[in-house]
């Protein structure tokens, strides 16, 4: 898959996981992997830059006596999962449209 | 490979970061490890399922290179408006100059004529371009002073807009090197700087260097030795010798050379390699510029600089840590000291992540201070004025005291609020806080013009705040 294409993805995946309940690095790549394959060094720059641009906000909790970064939708986030949504429904049309193409003429 | 390894490996691998990123990119590793451990793999498979370090290391190289290239663009772009308005400015004047030329063969025009009803207009003329020149001059002499004037003018302007373009020239370098060539380039040898290294494996317990103008590194050696990586020139060297136990490193002959300044960080860097298990005592001092201390545990530290950062990582001190800065920020940050830390800086921000001690104390003025996801046994002491504290997650053995002025308070201590007799005070800003005698530990926060925010969360485990 084109890499531009897929880190778009993997942002509105991740956020769409966060807007399930706040949830830290090694559970998110968990939740996406059955729909997207994703790894640990693919998602740290995405979380990165989800908090820079402030779609998230990052807060640590203890576990088992170690710290574990939490990581929580702003509202930011919601507006981004709409956009995209909006974006894609644009695409979806693009495609209706170029899935009626008639094959019947692949002979010529 | 184990965990400490493969992380130090992805340290290594990540020295053209800055080192906040850094630190925040092996946390990030470090948790996703031991979460995979948590699920019942082993260290080993944890690293492995993680895939070629080689593959991550590139993976964010290429997401920061790309923030980086953003910053260097947009540097750039700047640049090269100022060069704009400089030009612009230069053709405004050379304007002004076609002017007085048009203006000078006039002159020479009406001479050749001879005329006396031109004369007068002429004369008239030249008054009021040249106020305050003596009337009755002879024509001639008048020509000729305007004439030299012109030149002279002509010729300082030149001069001064070559000057002005060379100055930009520098700063643009200057720009370039400083704040984008994160790998030092030592090869650059206008001075025929001599790379050297000393070496050592006596038993040493006390380091002393004191150098001028030279950034100065202290990393882990790879071996159990310490080595010392460092640059001389013909008027800077260093005297470094070893007697009871004791290893000085001191610069002699420092280039007084104002030139220098846009140079010596670039250029000169002290590379100090100690065992991890130093714990010995340490006493590091230099001026304009930086200090960074990384991954080595020490008796007793003391790092000392002016106009510079000093950087603290990853580091155990059985006693006392101290910083002392002026015009740079201190950032301490994964670090256990047993007893006193204690940071003091002007006009810098000081940053303490992820730290443990007993005892701290902040000063700085004009910057913020920041305390995250830290725990102190005793006494945290931060002071500093139009500059804002914040601490998150604190976790407060005794007392914790504020002081700010004309900025706010702002925090999150993990703790119950019926454990803290309560004393704070703000003027034109809201205060969250309650002054109450309940508990046995204090909290003061004093700040003016300005908010109190502090927030107690009291976690019995963690299930309360995962939501």
């Amino acid at each position: 898959m084109d890499a531009q294409l897929k880190r778009g993805l993997l942002e509105a995946c991740v956020l769409t996981v966060l807007s399930n309940g706040d949830s830290y690095g090694y559970k998110i790549i968990k939740d996406i992997n059955p729909y997207l394959k994703i790894s640990e060094s693919t998602l740290y720059p995405i979380l990165r830059r989800l908090e820079n641009n402030n779609y998230v906000n990052v807060y640590s909790v203890e576990h088992n006596s170690r710290l574990r970064k939490y990581y929580k939708i702003t509202n930011e986030g919601y507006k981004k999962i709409k956009e995209f949504i909006i974006d894609w429904d644009e695409v979806l049309k693009i495609f209706n449209f170029i899935n009626s193409c008639d094959f019947n003429d692949t002979d010529k | 490979m184990n965990k400490e390894k493969f992380l130090n490996k992805i340290d290594e691998n990540l020295k053209t970061i800055p080192i906040i990123e850094r630190m925040k990119i092996i946390q990030y590793f470090n948790e996703i490890i031991d979460d995979h451990i948590e699920d019942g793999l082993t260290e080993e498979q944890a690293i492995l399922s993680l895939g070629d370090i080689n593959d991550i290391v590139y993976g964010i190289i290429e997401s920061e290179e790309l923030k980086r290239n953003k910053i260097d663009n947009k540097n750039k772009a700047e640049l090269k408006e100022q060069l704009k308005n400089l030009k612009e400015d230069r053709e405004n004047r050379n304007f002004v100059l076609v002017n007085n030329d048009y203006n000078k063969k006039e002159t020479q025009n009406n001479d050749k004529d001879n005329n006396n009803g031109r004369k007068y207009t002429n004369n008239k003329y030249q008054s009021n371009k040249n106020e305050g020149k003596e009337y009755n001059k002879s024509k001639s002499h008048y020509k000729t002073d305007d004439l030299n004037i012109n030149i002279d003018i002509n010729k300082i302007l030149k001069k001064t807009e070559n000057m002005v373009e060379k100055g930009m020239k520098m700063a643009k370098k200057a720009i370039d090197e400083t704040d984008f060539n994160f790998d030092f380039d030592f090869s650059n040898t206008k001075e025929n700087l001599v790379a050297k290294t000393y070496d050592s494996s006596n038993n040493i317990k006390d380091i002393i260097v004191e150098d001028i103008n030279t950034g100065i590194t202290v990393l882990e050696s790879h071996d159990n030795n310490i080595h010392v990586k460092y640059y001389e020139s013909e008027k800077e060297k260093y005297n470094i010798d070893e007697q009871n136990e004791t290893l000085k490193i001191i610069k002699i002959n420092e280039n007084k050379s104002i030139f220098k300044w846009f140079n010596y960080k670039i250029r000169n860097k002290l590379e100090l390699y100690l065992p991890k298990e130093f714990y010995g005592k340490a006493h590091i001092s230099t001026n304009n510029s930086t200090i960074d201390v990384q991954n080595v545990n020490f008796n007793k530290i003391n790092l000392k600089t002016s106009n510079g950062k000093i950087s603290v990582y990853n580091t155990l001190i059985k006693e006392n840590l101290d910083c002392v800065s002026s015009n740079g920020s201190i950032n301490i940050s994964k670090f256990i000291c047993d007893n006193n830390t204690i940071l003091k800086t002007s006009n810098g921000k000081i940053n303490i992540i992820h730290g443990y001690g007993n005892n701290v104390n902040c000063k700085t003025s004009n910057s913020s201070i920041r305390i995250d996801n830290s725990n102190f046994d005793n006494d945290i002491e931060l002071i500093t004025s139009n500059g804002k504290i914040i601490f998150e997650e604190l976790k407060v053995g005794n007392k914790l005291y504020c002081k700010t002025c004309n900025s706010s308070i702002l925090g999150t201590i993990i703790d119950n609020i019926n454990n803290f007799t309560v004393d704070s005070h703000t003027s034109n800003g809201k205060n969250t806080l309650t002054n109450n005698t309940n508990g046995n530990k204090i909290l003061k926060c004093k700040t003016s013009n300005a908010s109190i925010k502090v927030n107690f969360i009291d976690y019995p485990n963690e299930e309360t705040n995962n939501k």
